[in-house]
């Protein structure tokens, strides 16, 4: 095999090895961002929804590379680590991550509609997230926390794009072996 | 070949041209979709259900988190500041305008004070009980509305058990709702399922604190004519027999028609807890009666 694009999508080469390696990595690695203490106890932490601009990233920009039984396992992790209702946040995170598949035709079409189709996803998990408060605990919560938090990740998602795409160009740099 | 294993290729059409993308089978997301709301139907009709798996799950990750948080650390420290100065700057105006008010509350403060260190000297709080603590650094909190929880590199292995009274500073901050080996994690007072029995004012007058899931806790069960006021110290009543008397929480601050109260422990998530080794249920409770004075004199009216 000769060092050519499709290598780079071939595990047994490490580049393809790493282009299969970082999407869930770097969703793992959202995950430890969003748990970090100084993120705080508040229901509108915006970096609670870095997994989410992962996911959308990984979804929109790099269609198939990141697969819907990860995202579940990362969101049933996070349910058991931070003690949430098992199941919680593997749903939100497998609605969003449909809902980016669904929307990815669209975001194609220029930064605005890429722009919009991120707010409709975190729209959609700050509705869900409430719906879920709502049909737990009975009582309708207020979204101006999570609201807030959620408009002020749309601005955090150039930064995650970049630093993303740029471990994703590590795997050109790398050396591909020839078979 | 399951029906969750196909994988069929579906082609965009964009400005750059085509792209061939795989993509999972029809049915995979609806299929985790009820098996997530299946989870989370068990997991609310039976909260312990999924226990010995979350335990091993902690287990596995906890180690992981935690050297996460050692390596952000310093990211950790920078941005808890920024939060504190945006903090401090957005509520620069109103702590003005509160400073002034809390300036005429001092010298009733000073009275709480003296009435607390003659109350110490009666009672057996937590200031003058000789409880054994240990303490542990929080490694993770919880980014979901539905808990509001830490987790900290404390547990069994430490002698801790569950119920156990959780301190940031002087301050209330939870307890201990799951013990693993070397790890637990923490219920904080702002959590939807957390309930906490508390004296408020020089009244004492009696109340549950309940928690929100991120904002200020309410005060409920107060009477009709609750004698409290903006400023109350608010404290632990002892009563059930889980947390020791007087145990600092927060202050009381009106809430639109409720009262809420500020907590002390929780302005910033901590990063060092103490947590009280002492096993529920073997404190004294106190009798109710005891606020039964102050609650049948009460004057003031709830917050307009």
């Amino acid at each position: 095999m000769t060092p050519t694009a499709d290598a780079r999508t071939d595990p047994s080469t490490l580049a393809g090895l790493w282009a299969a390696v970082l999407p869930v990595t770097s969703l793992l690695g959202a995950q430890l961002i969003a748990l970090q203490p100084a993120a705080g106890l508040a229901a509108g932490s915006t970096a609670a929804f870095v997994p989410c601009l992962v996911m959308t990233y990984w979804t929109v920009q790099h269609p198939g590379s990141l697969s819907l039984i990860s995202v579940f396992a990362a969101g049933l992790i996070l349910d058991c680590v931070t003690s949430g209702p098992i199941g919680f946040l593997a749903l939100v995170y497998v609605a969003a991550f449909e809902l980016a598949r669904v929307l990815r035709p669209f975001a194609s079409g220029g930064l605005w509609r890429h722009a919009l189709v991120l707010v409709v996803i975190l729209a959609a998990v700050v509705g869900l997230q409430g719906l879920m408060v709502a049909l737990t605990h009975l009582e309708w919560p207020s979204f101006m926390g999570s609201g807030l938090a959620a408009f002020s990740a749309v601005f955090v998602y150039p930064v995650v794009g970049v630093i993303l795409e740029a471990l994703r160009a590590l795997g050109v740099l790398a050396k591909v072996e020839p078979s | 070949m399951s029906v969750f294993d196909q994988r069929r290729s579906e082609t965009w059409r964009s400005g750059r041209g085509t792209i061939e993308v795989r993509r999972t089978g029809r049915w995979l997301a609806p299929g985790l979709m009820a098996l997530s709301a299946a989870l989370l139907a068990t997991n609310l009709v039976e909260p312990k259900a999924f226990d010995p798996v979350r335990g091993q799950v902690i287990a596995w990750s906890a180690p992981v988190i935690e050297a996460a948080t050692g390596v952000l650390a310093p990211l950790n420290r920078a941005l808890a500041r920024l939060l504190a100065f945006a903090s401090d700057s957005n509520d620069s105006a109103r702590l003005r305008a509160e400073n002034a008010r809390f300036a005429a509350l001092a010298a009733r403060v000073e009275d709480l004070e003296r009435e607390n260190a003659e109350l110490r000297r009666l009672t057996h709080d937590a200031g003058s009980a000789p409880f054994e603590t240990v303490t542990a650094r929080v490694i993770a909190s919880s980014p979901g509305p539905l808990s509001q929880t830490l987790l900290i590199n404390a547990g069994r292995n430490g002698g801790l058990k569950t119920g156990a009274p959780v301190q940031a500073g002087s301050s209330l901050l939870g307890r201990l709702i799951q013990v693993h080996a070397g790890y637990a994690l923490v219920m904080t007072l702002s959590d939807r399922q957390s309930r906490l029995p508390v004296e408020i004012g020089p009244n004492r007058t009696r109340a549950v604190l309940s928690g929100t899931g991120g904002g200020w806790p309410k005060l409920e069960f107060l009477g009709a004519r609750a004698a409290i006021a903006a400023g109350d110290l608010v404290v632990t009543s002892g009563v059930g027999g889980i947390f020791p008397r007087a145990m600092p929480v927060g202050v009381v601050v009106a809430d639109g028609h409720d009262w809420s109260v500020a907590l002390s422990a929780q302005a910033q998530v901590p990063s060092i807890v103490k947590i009280l080794k002492l096993e529920p249920g073997t404190l004294d409770a106190p009798q109710l009666q005891q606020a039964a004075g102050p609650l049948a004199s009460s004057t003031a009216e709830a917050p307009k």
